[in-house]
């Protein structure tokens, strides 16, 4: 089984990965990958990451970037 | 490994999943764990259930991770818990001496004696040594 980042797919609990910094990394990264993001359920909301055309043979390291930005981002803003 | 059963597992691409105890570490230590290691690796978080959370850490390409990486990921934790537990133990008396510090550092700056000019002996260094 692979981990999240090579399938680019994951859940996210809100407490951890602030939803709306997760939109601005969305922006920070638009060159790079698409990002989908879900509605917030219950703390959770999903994730969907897709490099672009001229990126696909990067994909696995723009995935892993992106997840760790926002992971970075968020963290900060729990006063680390 | 026998120990780690159960804690750590590794998936096909080589990450490794940690899964600890909230009540134990707390959250704190938890995040503070991760960006340690967030140069080295990349890590993902998610709140396995309310008292656990599950950690995925893959090795950044290029980068070196130590053969027991997960034995150091545990210890650090415990580390990390502990720098919380002293915080808690001794917050209020660091902040204090800081206070303590800064508010005699204000008085110094407001005072008639205080200048930028480096010719005024605050310290009076001249008169001890007679000249």
């Amino acid at each position: 089984m692979k981990s999240v980042f090579s399938t680019g797919e994951a859940r996210l609990d809100n407490r951890i990965y602030d939803r709306a910094l997760v939109k601005k990394g969305a922006n920070v990264y638009a060159d790079f990958c698409d990002v989908k993001l879900g509605p917030i359920i219950k703390n959770k909301f999903t994730l969907k990451i897709t490099s672009k055309k001229n990126h696909l043979t990067d994909e696995t390291r723009i995935i892993s970037e992106f997840l760790n930005f926002i992971l970075g981002t968020s963290l900060n803003g729990h006063s680390l | 490994m026998p120990v780690l059963n159960g804690v750590v597992s590794r998936f096909d691409d080589e990450a490794f999943q940690f899964v600890v105890n909230c009540k134990l570490y707390g959250t704190g230590a938890i995040f503070k764990t991760c960006y340690a290691f967030m140069g080295n690796c990349y890590v993902y978080l998610d709140f396995e259930d309310d008292d656990h959370i599950k950690v995925i850490i893959k090795q950044k390409e290029g980068k070196h991770l130590p053969p027991n990486f997960a034995e150091e990921f545990l210890n650090e934790l415990v580390n990390q818990r502990l720098r919380v537990d002293i915080n808690l133990e001794t917050g209020k008396i660091r902040e204090m001496l800081i206070a303590k510090a800064l508010f005699t550092l204000d008085i110094h700056e407001n005072s008639s004696e205080s200048s930028d000019d480096f010719n005024v002996d605050i310290l009076k260094i001249n008169q001890l040594k007679g000249i």
